[in-house]
């Protein structure tokens, strides 16, 4: 379309919108509604804490449940400096439950020391603390398979997977596995 | 009522003045609600912002600490990429600065997803290329530094509009005021439309005898830019009018002034449509918005007009007289001084072809990332919300891959390739090169490209034999075998040298890729133990019904094979290969992380030997051909692959922190000049290189020891024999034989191997 007939349109565009400008009153309203909530969610998952067993008041007392237990003492192994300062970051995370960070900071430090199977152990902590018994198990799993890997660590990643075995009902499971960390005691 | 006017004449007036009246209400009813609606969808565009602000996508942090593979020429590129600049004297983040053994810098700020990385300035002293320590000014250690990420491309709308957006405050008032004079210099004052404007435009343009100046206002033309299509009708004039006075009503001049700097075309690029001075800035001169000169303000003015007539790359000649017209006006208006019109007009162009800032660099990269996002992700939000996306690629191994590739195709035009690595520890996908034109966003051949994998299955027929209790020494009949098929048909595979080998170890049998000894071994565990394995660790389906499945008769993608070998680099744990680690969204509150998927799928003892079993492969077999690029103290394990008539050459292998996956081959299946071992294999060795990859480290083999067994008859034998390779075996395993040395030994491969292993004794148990 040329200038001219561009002029031409806006005055005659003009003489029409005076009169619909007034009848409208120009204020349509529902301006102002809010955009459609965001379907992006935070994932958190869930967190399910078991609770102790307690042995029935009429019943003969039983044994203390090996797989209750708390987890057996023990000194952190090493890893690198640096990842060593992130598991100490996200240690401090998870003291604020800030649990998203503190794994994205033992992600952080495997990636820079996969080497480290006291990284894989925290993961396999970490997990287990929330209740991802599988995800527990396969961390400490990866730590035994570091080929070094101290005796303390040996012996928390058979206790960490037989306790997770035992919380996935898989009580075999769970027995071949606490019978590993006996022997690695 | 008039006396003497017949009363019939009164009737019909009234009937016509009412119908007049009634018609004129139905009009105007009609055309207020298009008013309402316009006024809604201008309400709406306006209040979500943005104008479909596309997400970025960013690669991996770089993580710099003492002891770590991180070299100062590494760091210093890293910088560069970032846009940190060298210089003399720090005086603000994004500088650094290197001396003889130091590199000093003041890093930026950045929000990661676990919170803000402040900026730090940080000392690192090197001895040559590795990194010793880091400190602080005040002479505090510092164990860590993480570089923010450099942005790697972006996600955009369909409509492909690159853009960068500005911030009217970011702009300069030159450029602000130069745009008003020249495009609507009533802009301030009027409602949306001018009629003054377009009477000075017409006597302009009837002055000047062509048109120097445009009768809309900037708030119809960001009407027409954002709603209307270039259809020329009374009805979509009718629109842009009304469109801009609701909008003037509604939303401040600032607010129209931003958004038409933001979404005004510039023209077309093949990387697509550049929109706003933002992006037009870097794309013509290279520079923000707020370092360019006058006379480069003028110019994108003017551009502003006709971006493809006033195009200073095609028509520098037009786009200077238009350039000096823009001048002119912003002189006579008093913008700028005479002076400064002066200087302005004696300038060059100055305009340069640059790669817009938006443009995609990694398409294949990008579009996995997509994959990923989209089951977690609506494909508008990842277009338009302008999230921040936070992946695992490695510009520096993605670089190196890209250049490996198109190097050894540059003389073959039919024939294409692809390019898998990931971090075998974690999964992190570290580069992903879908073709030779890496920056031509077509068949995704690292992801889409599903082709059969050759001798690439034999180490997973090794892995199910270990399953079944034999070892790297079991000696296997490398015989010709015919095998029958269904119908009466028989299958004769042969070897690639065509000969027969014999009794052959394993070990020696995978290492020269011995299709007949292979073949034999596969039917003797069966077809399905080998299909399973393969589809488990490769997580796709496997066709069990075929006995060709035994060289390799298995269409995947070099992605799938990656997957498959990660699980053996990887000592037994499966690791989902990703290529995004968080999502945060455009304001930096993050959204989702992505977790490692770990789960353990072999045996780790048996992952281990097949990854020793890999690594004879490249010392003493068809990899071989790796060491004539490779340094030869680094430790790496690998496979070649080649299909019937040279169809298909692959080559996987690993460091221990680099997994690469090579492919070369045709689109339309064609045969090529290469075998893995010619084709694939230079690729990836290239890629190894350059990537400054670690030796693999053989960890513990739990029950299992070394044990020295002669590659010719599979028997226990002296260590000192010229024949003998140490291999792990089982503790219990029963070698009574011990054979003679094999003199003169026929393969000088070997004995490489022996010296080899002679001089780094593999760790026993």
């Amino acid at each position: 379309m040329g200038f001219h007939s561009l002029v031409s349109f806006r005055l005659q565009s003009l003489v029409i919108l005076l009169p619909i400008l007034l009848a409208s009153g120009c204020e349509t309203g529902g301006s102002e509604t809010p955009s459609e909530p965001s379907t992006l969610v935070l994932e958190t998952p869930p967190i399910v804490i078991p609770g102790p067993v307690v042995a029935p008041l009429d019943s003969v007392p039983v044994p203390p449940n090996i797989f209750e237990a708390p987890l057996p003492a023990y000194t952190p192994g090493p890893a690198s400096r640096p990842a060593q300062r992130l598991l100490d970051k996200a240690k401090d995370e998870w003291t604020l439950s800030h649990r998203d960070q503190a794994f994205a900071l033992l992600d952080r430090a495997f990636r820079i020391d996969s080497q480290s199977a006291e990284i894989s152990l925290r993961h396999s902590q970490a997990y287990f603390e929330i209740a991802q018994y599988q995800k527990a198990e396969n961390w400490a799993r990866r730590a035994i398979g570091n080929s070094l890997i101290a005796p303390d660590q040996l012996h928390l990643a058979w206790h960490l997977i037989a306790r997770a075995r035992y919380r996935l009902g898989d009580q075999d499971g769970a027995h071949k596995a606490m019978e590993k960390a006996q022997q690695s005691e | 009522m008039a006396k003497g006017v017949p009363m019939g004449i009164l009737k019909y007036t009234r009937r016509i003045l009412v119908l007049i009246g009634i018609s004129m209400i139905s009009i105007l009813i009609f055309l207020a609600s298009f008013a309402v609606k316009w006024d809604q969808e201008a309400s709406d565009a306006f209040s979500s912002g943005l104008w479909q602000l596309p997400s970025s996508v960013y690669a991996r942090s770089l993580e710099v600490f003492a002891g770590g593979s991180i070299g100062r020429a590494q760091i210093v590129e890293e910088l560069q990429r970032l846009g940190y600049t060298s210089s003399s004297s720090l005086s603000k983040a994004g500088q650094f600065q290197t001396k003889d053994s130091t590199l000093e810098v003041i890093t930026r700020a950045f929000t990661h997803w676990e919170g803000v990385e402040p900026s730090q300035r940080v000392v690192m002293s090197f001895k040559g290329e590795v990194l010793e320590e880091m400190k602080t000014l005040g002479g505090e250690i510092v164990d860590i530094v993480r570089l923010e990420p450099p942005v790697i491309g972006h996600i955009y709308p369909s409509r492909k509009e690159l853009r960068q957006l500005v911030k009217i405050s970011e702009v300069p008032e030159l450029l602000v005021k130069g745009l008003v004079a020249v495009e609507d210099q009533d802009f301030l004052s009027h409602r949306g439309v001018d009629p003054k404007g377009i009477a000075r435009a017409m006597w302009l343009n009837l002055k000047a005898g062509r048109i120097v100046q445009g009768g809309s206002t900037l708030t119809q033309q960001l009407v027409k830019n954002l709603f209307l299509s270039s259809e020329q009708s009374l009805v979509r004039k009718f629109r842009e009018v009304v469109m801009a006075l609701l909008i003037e009503r509604r939303f401040s001049k600032q607010e129209i002034l931003e958004a038409y700097l933001n979404e005004v075309f510039f023209g077309q690029t093949s990387a697509g449509a550049i929109h706003g001075f933002g992006l037009a800035s870097i794309h013509y001169f290279g520079a923000e918005l707020n370092k360019i000169s006058l006379p480069q303000m003028a110019l994108l003015i003017g551009i502003v007009n006709g971006p493809s007539y006033y195009d200073p790359i095609r028509h520098p000649d037009r786009a200077k007289g238009r350039r000096d017209i823009v001048l002119q006006m912003m002189a006579s208006q008093g913008v700028i001084t005479p002076s400064e019109l002066n200087s302005a007009l004696v300038a060059p162009l100055d305009a340069q072809v640059a790669r817009p800032k938006g443009s995609v660099r990694h398409p294949a990269f990008l579009e996995l990332v997509q994959q990923q996002l989209l089951s977690d992700y609506s494909p508008s939000d990842l277009k338009s919300a302008g999230l921040r996306i936070f992946s695992t690629l490695d510009p520096r191994i993605q670089e190196i891959s890209e250049t490996s590739l198109r190097k050894f195709l540059k003389d073959y035009k039919e024939i294409e390739g692809a390019v898998v690595a990931l971090s075998p520890q974690t999964g992190d996908i570290l580069a992903l090169v879908g073709g030779k034109d890496s920056q031509f966003a077509g068949f995704n051949r690292a992801v889409s490209a599903k082709r059969s994998i050759g001798s690439l299955i034999k180490p997973f027929i090794t892995l199910a034999a270990l399953n079944e209790g034999k070892t790297l020494a079991t000696v296997l009949n490398d015989d010709p075998i015919t095998v029958p098929l269904s119908g009466g048909k028989s299958w004769t595979p042969t070897n690639y040298d065509g000969e027969s080998h014999g009794q052959v170890p394993l070990l020696r049998a995978l290492s020269k890729s011995y299709n007949q000894a292979f073949v034999r071994l596969g039917m003797e565990l069966g077809l399905e133990k080998v299909a399973n394995l393969l589809g488990k660790l490769s997580n796709s389906e496997i066709s069990k019904d075929n006995p060709s499945l035994l060289l390799g008769a298995v269409e995947l993608s070099p992605l799938q094979v990656a997957r498959a070998f990660q699980v053996i680099a990887g000592g037994g744990f499966a690791i989902q290969p990703r290529a995004v680690l968080a999502v945060l969204d455009s304001k930096g509150a993050p959204l989702h992380r992505f977790e490692q998927e770990m789960k353990e799928l072999l045996d780790r003892d048996k992952a281990l030997l097949t990854q020793f079993a890999m690594t004879a492969t490249m010392h003493m077999g068809t990899g071989a051909a790796a060491y004539g690029v490779l340094p030869s103290g680094l430790e790496v394990a690998g496979k070649t692959g080649t299909t019937n008539d040279y169809r298909d050459s692959w080559f996987a292998g690993f460091s221990q922190d680099v997994l690469a996956v090579t492919w070369v081959g045709r689109d339309d299946n064609g045969k090529t000049p290469f075998s893995g071992a010619t084709g694939a294999l230079k690729v990836w060795a290239q890629i190894m290189k350059d990537a400054n990859s670690k030796s693999i480290a053989f960890g513990r083999f739990s029950k299992w020891e070394v044990k020295p067994i002669s590659m010719m008859t599979g028997q226990l034998t002296d260590p000192e024999c010229p024949d003998a390779i140490h291999i792990p075996l089982n503790e219990d395993m029963n070698l009574e034989t011990a054979s003679e040395c094999v003199e003169p030994l026929a393969d000088p491969l070997v004995l490489s191997f022996h010296e080899h292993q002679r001089a780094n004794p593999l760790i026993g148990k």
